[in-house]
């Protein structure tokens, strides 16, 4: 009996262990860690915090995929401008299928990660956007110190700015805002605007920037009201061109030129901007976000992250010289070099730059009169590097000589001294700002609306100041070899005038490739202008002599103007998307 | 084991000196073998009087005179009753019982093995007692029918197994393993929004101390574990003590390993020949492509070519002499560099990154117990250097278990106790992939080392930036990944009544695991690393689980029941550190040490768990040993599902029939054993994050990720943890702003994951049980899928999302016979077969799931096998410009190319133009036979393993295709390629930048079958002299991963041999071939 008292109290003890732990409901209760709820980001501090990002995700470009801080593979490779580079034709194949056009194909990866980039960032503006219109006007004045309108015009601009990458990218990309429910996203068509529609839609994205941001940022990585003048006098650059379906130009709207002209006007009449005294500036971290620079995107080093906030978008791009890694990608085209090539009144030979001897070595240079800028813009054998005198641009700085030539682009190296370099294994990466509209290229476009508008008068001032600046002193300063002697024969001439229309647009049009140049604009601008298919068939048959890959390049027009609507997106659609001209 | 006495209640006889007694000697041998049984029970018929047998099988009893029976019982033997004779001398072979005595442990107790209704299958300790596998689930591999395990050969690695192929479309698709009661969580962690993968798996376990391992297969077997039993449940439990005098056993092997089966990869001069085919056949320059120049021609009396200009001749190539301008870098091969055999050889990386490997191990156990209680304590130590330089894996490892009886038996209390420590080499964290991927990448031109010493690097032009294979591994010989694990349980066992017994269990399982990392500083080529870093990484994991059985057993005549009831709480917590430090003075391993550094630190960490809780029951019920059936139910709640869908009940019910104890077959001659089987059951998944329900948003201020697109698989998807962090004002440095990132959309609806499975068993003996075989037949379906639908892009960030949604279907059926020969004189031989099928297809699929999968606008996964191939047709090369043009729409198309079909005859080859195949990596049998023999003190054993009807999709980019990419290398297979000269080939021409269009279902997909010589084992027992010391000795020499045997057929003649066909992945860590030597003995 004792026993069994025993085992029975036992027993006892148990089951009441047992039932204490089967009892409590809470047992089954937990709580994730480490983590926030979204209604719990309801507040103005976390709105804030919600809007900050929304910024980041401009910096969350990478390599070649989803490049859109710098886009040198859409902008520059696809060009007339530039070779894909690399370690071959193979290294980042989906490059050379865009550079080729031929092997292009709507299953391209790097373009289906571009495109859910940039939506990723969207989808962050949307969600800011939420945030603070949900709260009052006076929460937010009071706690944040701004008005809800200017965060909300802020917020607007850098959606406008991705809608405005993806509308030059892919055409008929899809309208998310923060009006449509999470759900309903999978019903939006690609085709729900048309192409006037889409630029009307993200012109409205920066008017509502003009209106509500401040003349003046504390934060430089916000906004101003100018900033917003100036994206939107880009948007309607680009929408003045209007194109039909098959992406002809087929008429050019005036009263959007004529808008460009009085948005640039009226940021000119601020004062803010000025061209640097020396080009060089635009492209050296001492100077970033100066007086050149109307918005770009901030980058840092050093800010407690594992490599820096610094700009990856360029980090292929590299030479193999010391002190860098690899991987020389985004190299310079022979005629691009030779574009630079100047007459002995230093301007431009139109029709003449590929006779003659090409331009490949500082000995070239020094025997041709050339336009200064092709020291800012390229890397050359003998050339002094990034501004260097003792560090000689040599044959051992190019990967595949044999198939991408010895040119590289210069604009965004920095020199591994500087502290904004930061290598990390083979590639690197430099937190100097990138510009996404500096003040060289906004006036080079009043002048493109203005030389459009028949105003060739006005254009002329503008673009001789681009070239005297070129050619300046201060520009031509750093180019000199140690011994102090300049690098080539610098020879930079003004226009007396632009001629006809045709003949000032052929100017501008030369003067903004030189000018630009490696600043990933150059597709962009052929497709506007409606030339690309007659200037990249003539680059093809030209520089297949000198790169005999590109035997198998041809532009098709009327299909190559864009990519193609990502294949997977389309398949996950369940055919919504529809697909632009000339892919099936 | 013989020595594996459970059970002998006989105690030392009374002397009864009252009757006249006699002196009653003998010997106890197995009929088969002759082998001595030591510790047989040999009883006087009826009395308590008895003995057990020696360790030479002998024994001395005494009887007295009016006894007329002895019997004679050995567990795993029929008993026997022996009439006493005039001699006083008995010597008594037993045969070896039918294995139907055999216990099996099932969910929370044990069940005899003829009693078993539902698809459990049992591995023979004693066949893979002696195989150098360091981790035991290895070992069940071809074994047990029905279960597919994977492993790589890299020491300390863990192994993926397959229970009846998947049942989920899940990643999460690991059976739940069981040790002694204890389920061991694998690790899951939301860190990164990904799993982290339980890399150690049971590597921590000494396959020696294991007692037995069985496999519960179906829905029916497996629900007692209800919720996490969807994908099977491997029950492992170790050697308990039995009642035996106190005995020592010592086990010694030691192992040497090969690795011989290399991909066969271009030399120098096959690389060079290959460069130039590319270029010429795309009509560019090879003197421009890469690092080589040659001499050629063009020929057009051989014909046109690919360019129409006549076909290129090669007469020459030529070397570079000198690869970099400091004249430190020669080529191999060149008379001062000592790489390499010649200029044309150059350096073989495969040679340079292999060794020899080898394993020792050392197990020392002790044992003792008697009817009081008794102690198990095991000691190993192992030692795992692995064939590719600087991998290594060590454990040590200690074990006790333990048990206490009192009141008479009545209460046990006991434990199993395991403290373990593992500690691996982390190969895999160098850039450009693991040492054992890159001599795929690396150029056979560069010497291993440049001659002042340093390795080499890509040293410029004409190379990718992929890093030097030995570099890769001596840069991580330091970096060290340590486990130590305490595991185990207490119990205690209650004997209310005879009938009713009460049990109670609590069980933990503690890991600490930490990882070492050391990045230091180097230049090689172009490659460069400048500041040295140390990262760090702490993880914690406690699991613990506390349940509670009550169980009835009670016999009423013919009625036999037998039922369990009980509650079980597992709650499972785990705790993530890590940091990190740059720049260090010095680059001494010890001098890494967080505080030594001198530059930016960074640390980050993260805590997650859940909880589980479950009631549960069975009923056995049996008649007449006739007839069996099972109840089960289980309910489970878990933290995982919001209020609502928490609980799930899952039940299961089972019966049979024991055809063979009917009349009608009780003294069959041909049939001694016949049951057939039914069962059904439900069991649940719940292998989704801790926190998949909620919606949630993360701060990242600090990207780990997004920098290198292949970290994280960022260049694929976008990025996990896209940083929220912004220099907002332009500082440059200092700490920036940062904000938060949706991660994750909620599901307040999320619920379990349900199988249902149909299992109809059948188990025959025949011949006098010499051929024992079992087939099963299984249906299974699942759903209420947990999965995660791809969003459409223009969703953004928190896209990711657990829903259920999907069905899928199993069909499949399982065989094994073995066959006992009888015995010839001294030699005996048995053998035994298993096969295998399964046939899976998605039944259901929401149409957000449908890009999920492969298909296209057209056609979805719906009916198709998870991992169904979809792809395009091929009909062969372009021979001709005629043909070239003569066909539809494709992009670069040409001569040489390969032609793709246009199935739907559009004219041009689209998207639409694919169509499904079979599914990759599934064969249509698998099976493995094992062969055993014993001829005199030898004994000897062979076990093969194969697929049949399978195909796979080995590397043809890299070995056929892809050789011009990156400067890097590729297969020799490319020599072969088609050519104006060779139109024969299945290859398409070499190109640079040509390639076929996709993938392929003809091209890109091979014969996968094979049949691989896994074990071959000889040992040799010693004879027992009375003055030796030990009980038993036994010496034995085993091989394994002897051979493969590839099936060639077929137009494209490339597969991959080896470790990689079964591992299915190019560049990973091989499979070896292991020799080795081992020593058992106990005394």
């Amino acid at each position: 009996m004792k026993k069994n008292r025993l085992i029975k109290n036992i027993l006892g003890l148990l089951l009441f262990t047992v039932l204490s732990v089967g009892c409590k409901q809470e047992f089954l209760d937990f709580k994730p860690a480490g983590v926030i709820s979204d209604e719990d980001l309801n507040t103005v501090e976390n709105a804030e915090k919600m809007i900050i990002a929304a910024y980041a995700s401009l910096g969350n470009d990478g390599l070649l995929a989803h490049q859109y801080g710098d886009m040198w593979v859409y902008g520059s490779v696809r060009s007339d401008d530039a070779y894909k580079g690399g370690g071959s034709i193979g290294d980042q194949f989906d490059s050379h299928m865009v550079e080729v056009f031929t092997l292009n194909t709507p299953a391209n990866g790097n373009s289906n990660l571009m495109w859910t980039y940039l939506y990723a960032g969207i989808s962050r503006v949307n969600d800011a956007i939420r945030r603070v219109q949900g709260l009052s006007d006076e929460d937010y004045q009071s706690q944040a110190g701004v008005s809800r309108a200017q965060r909300l015009a802020e917020l607007r601009f850098i959606r406008g700015h991705y809608e405005f990458i993806l509308k030059i990218l892919y055409k008929y990309p899809v309208y998310i805002d923060e009006t449509i429910a999470k759900d309903d996203i999978i019903n939006v068509s690609n085709r729900e605007k048309s192409d006037q529609e889409g630029w009307a839609y993200i012109a409205d994205e920066f008017r509502a920037g003009i209106e509500n941001l401040p003349a003046v940022q504390a934060e430089e990585g916000r906004p101003t009201k100018n900033a917003a003048r100036a994206y939107l006098a880009k948007v309607l650059l680009y929408k003045a061109y209007v194109q039909n379906d098959q992406h002809q130009v087929v008429s050019v709207n005036a009263s959007e030129l004529e808008e460009v002209v009085n948005l640039v006007g009226s940021i000119e009449s601020t004062g803010e901007y000025s061209l640097y005294d020396d080009f060089a500036k635009n492209f050296l971290w001492e100077y970033e976000s100066g007086a050149e620079s109307v918005w770009a995107i901030m980058r840092s080093i050093d800010d407690g992250s594992p490599e820096g906030r610094g700009n990856f978008s360029t980090g292929l791009t590299s030479s193999l010289g010391p002190g860098y890694g690899c991987c020389s990608f985004n190299q310079g085209s022979q005629n691009l070099a030779n574009a630079f090539k100047t007459d002995a009144n230093g301007l431009p030979l139109f029709d003449s730059f590929m006779q003659g001897e090409n331009i490949e070595t500082a000995q070239d240079i020094q025997s041709n009169n050339m336009d200064p800028r092709i020291a800012h813009t390229l890397g050359i054998i003998g050339m002094p590097f990034k501004y260097d005198p003792n560090r000689i641009y040599d044959s051992t700085y190019a990967r595949v000589p044999g198939v991408y030539g010895y040119v590289l682009g210069m604009k965004d190296q920095e020199l591994p001294s500087s502290p904004a370099f930061r290598q990390y294994q083979a590639f690197f990466s430099i937190s100097r700002n990138t510009d996404q509209i500096r003040y060289g290229d906004l006036l080079l476009m009043k002048a493109e609306a203005l030389i459009e508008l028949g105003r060739m008068g006005e254009a002329l001032p503008i673009i001789n100041a681009i070239r005297e600046r070129a050619g300046s002193a201060a520009s031509t300063s750093r180019l000199v070899y140690s011994n102090g002697n300049p690098t080539g024969q610098w020879k930079v001439g003004i226009y007396s005038s632009l001629g006809t229309q045709e003949e000032a647009r052929k100017i501008l049009r030369w003067e903004r490739r030189l000018e630009l140049a490696f600043e990933s604009k150059r597709f962009f601008d052929l497709v506007r202008w409606g030339i690309a298919d007659e200037t990249l068939n003539n680059y093809f048959n030209s520089e297949k002599q000198y790169r005999d890959y590109l035997n198998e390049a041809k532009f098709t027009s009327g299909r190559d103007e864009y990519l193609a609507i990502p294949q997977t997106q389309i398949t996950i659609s369940r055919g919504l998307y529809q697909q632009n001209s000339g892919y099936n | 084991m013989k020595f594996k006495l459970l059970f002998s209640l006989v105690l030392l006889l009374a002397v009864q000196v009252t009757f006249a007694q006699r002196n009653l000697t003998g010997k106890v041998t197995d009929a088969e073998t002759s082998e001595p049984l030591a510790g047989a029970t040999v009883v006087v018929t009826g009395t308590s009087i008895g003995t057990l047998t020696d360790g030479n099988g002998a024994f001395q009893l005494k009887a007295t005179t009016a006894a007329a029976t002895i019997t004679v019982s050995y567990t795993g033997y029929d008993s026997q009753t022996i009439a006493i004779g005039a001699s006083n001398v008995i010597d008594v072979a037993l045969r070896a019982g039918a294995i139907l005595e055999e216990v099996v442990v099932t969910g929370y107790g044990t069940e005899r093995k003829k009693d078993l209704l539902g698809a459990v299958a049992v591995l023979d300790i004693k066949d893979v007692e002696d195989v150098a596998n360091p981790n035991v689930l290895q070992s069940m591999q071809g074994r047990v029918a029905g279960v597919n395990v994977d492993q790589s050969g890299d020491p300390g690695q863990g192994v993926r197994v397959r229970v009846r192929g998947t049942s989920t479309l899940g990643k999460l698709t690991d059976p739940l393993y069981i040790v002694d009661g204890v389920p061991i969580q694998s690790f899951v962690s939301n860190e990164n929004n990904s799993t982290i993968p339980q890399s150690w798996d049971l590597s921590w376990l000494n396959p020696n101390d294991i007692a037995s391992i069985q496999v519960l297969k179906d829905a029916s077997s497996a629900s007692i574990y209800g919720a996490r039993a969807s994908n099977g449940v491997v029950i492992i439990t170790t050697k308990q003590p039995g009642k035996q005098k106190p005995r020592v056993d010592f086990n010694l092997r030691t192992t040497v390993e090969n690795w011989n089966d290399y991909d066969d990869l271009t030399n120098n001069r096959e690389r060079a020949i290959v460069e130039w085919q590319g270029a010429v056949n795309d009509g560019t320059n090879p003197d421009n492509t890469g690092i080589y120049k040659y001499k050629w021609h063009l020929d057009p009396s051989l014909g046109p070519g690919i360019q129409g200009n006549g076909v290129p001749v090669l007469d020459e190539i030529i070397y570079p002499e000198w690869l970099d301008e400091d004249d430190q870098l020669r080529p191999s091969g060149h008379p001062q560099s000592i790489y390499g055999g010649s200029i044309e050889e150059g350096t073989d990386y495969w040679k340079e990154i292999s060794r020899r490997g080898y394993m020792q191990n050392y197990d020392l156990s002790f044992s003792q117990g008697n009817e009081r209680g008794g102690v198990q304590f095991g000691a190993n130590y192992f030692d795992h250097r692995g064939v590719v330089i600087n991998s290594n894996f060590k454990r040590m490892g200690m074990r006790m278990n333990s048990n206490f009886k009192f009141l008479d038996g009545k209460i046990t209390i006991g434990e199993n106790l395991t403290v373990s420590r593992g500690q691996r080499l982390l190969l895999d964290n160098g850039f450009g992939g693991t040492p054992e991927q890159a001599p795929y990448r690396y150029k056979s031109i560069l010497p291993v080392r440049t001659e002042d010493g340093r390795f080499s690097g890509p040293p410029g032009g004409g190379f990718s930036d992929r890093d030097n294979p030995v570099a890769l591994s001596v840069d991580n010989q330091d970096d060290r990944s340590s486990n130590v694990k305490v595991f185990g349980n207490i119990y205690t066992e209650v004997k209310l009544f005879p009938s009713l017994t009460f049990r109670s269990s609590f069980g933990g399982d503690y890991d600490n695991i930490y990882s070492k990392d050391i990045f230091r500083t180097y230049s090689r080529g172009f490659l460069a690393n400048t500041t040295a870093e140390l990262q760090l990484r702490q993880t914690h994991q406690t699991n613990w689980v506390f349940n509670n059985t009550l169980s009835y057993s009670k016999v009423f005549g013919q009625h036999s029941l037998n039922v369990l009831g009980g509650t079980e709480a597992i709650r499972n917590n785990i705790n993530i550190f890590s940091a990190s430090a740059k720049g260090f003075a010095q680059e001494t391993v010890e001098y890494f040490q967080l505080s030594a550094a001198s530059g930016e630190r960074t640390s980050s960490g993260m805590s997650t768990g859940f909880s589980l809780f479950s009631y549960f029951g069975k009923i056995n019920y049996d008649l007449n040993d006739k007839y069996l059936a099972s109840v089960t139910v289980r309910r489970d709640g878990s933290s995982r599902f919001g209020t609502q869908n928490r609980f799930a009940v899952f039940p299961a019910a089972s019966i049979g029939w024991r055809v063979s104890e009917e009349d009608f077959l009780k003294n069959n001659e041909v049939i001694s054993n016949l049951k057939v089987r039914a069962a059904w059951g439900q069991t649940g998944n719940q292998d989704i994050l801790n926190d998949a329900r909620f919606g949630l948003y993360r701060a990242v201020y600090a990207p780990a990720s997004n920098i290198l697109p292949w970290d994280a698989g960022c260049a694929q998807a976008p990025c996990a943890d896209a940083a929220t962090s912004y220099d907002i004002g332009n500082n440059d440095s200092g700490i920036l702003p940062s904000g938060f990132l949706a991660t994750q959309t909620g599901n307040d609806k999320l619920r379990w994951e349900t199988t249902t499975e149909a299992n109809f068993g059948l188990d025959f003996g025949l011949l006098k049980g010499r051929l024992n075989g079992t087939v099963e037949v299984f249906k299974r379906s699942t759903k209420d899928i947990l999965v995660q639908p791809k969003q459409i892009a223009a969703f953004g960030d928190g896209a990711s999302q657990w829903v259920n949604g999907a069905s899928m279907e199993t069909t499949g059926w399982e065989a094994s016979l073995d066959y006992n020969a009888e015995s010839k004189g001294d030699f005996r031989y048995s053998v035994g077969v298993n096969l295998s099928h399964y046939n899976s297809i998605i039944t259901e699929l929401p149409e957000s799931l449908w890009a999920s999968y492969a298909g296209n606008a057209e056609q979805n996964i719906i009916g198709q096998a998870p991992n169904a191939l979809f792809g395009y047709r091929t009909d062969g090369i372009f021979q001709n410009q005629a043909e070239v043009e003569a066909h539809a729409e494709q992009v670069g198309k040409r001569v040489g190319a390969l032609r793709y079909v246009d199935l739907n005859n559009d004219g041009v080859i689209n998207a639409l133009d694919q169509e499904y195949g079979p599914a990759n990596g599934v064969p249509v049998v698998e099976f493995g036979v094992n062969f055993q023999a014993k001829w005199k003190k030898f004994d000897f054993s062979l076990f093969t393993w194969g697929n049949l009807g399978r195909v796979v999709t080995p590397d043809v980019y890299r070995m056929e295709l892809g050789s011009l990419d990156n400067g890097e290398n590729g297969g020799v297979n490319q020599l072969d390629a088609w050519s104006p000269t060779n139109t024969g080939s299945y290859i398409p021409a070499a190109s640079n930048s040509n390639r076929p269009f996709g993938f392929s279902l003809d091209y890109n997909v091979r014969n996968g079958n094979y049949l691989s010589l896994r074990q071959v084992m000889l040992g040799y027992t010693f004879e027992q002299h009375a003055e030796s010391p030990f009980s038993n000795l036994r010496v034995y020499v085993s091989g394994e991963n002897l051979g493969w045997w590839v099936d060639r057929k077929g137009s494209n003649q490339y597969v991959q041999t080896g470790w990689s066909i079964e591992n299915r992945l190019a560049g990973i860590y091989p499979k070896a071939q292991r020799f080795s030597l081992g020593v058992t003995a106990s005394f």
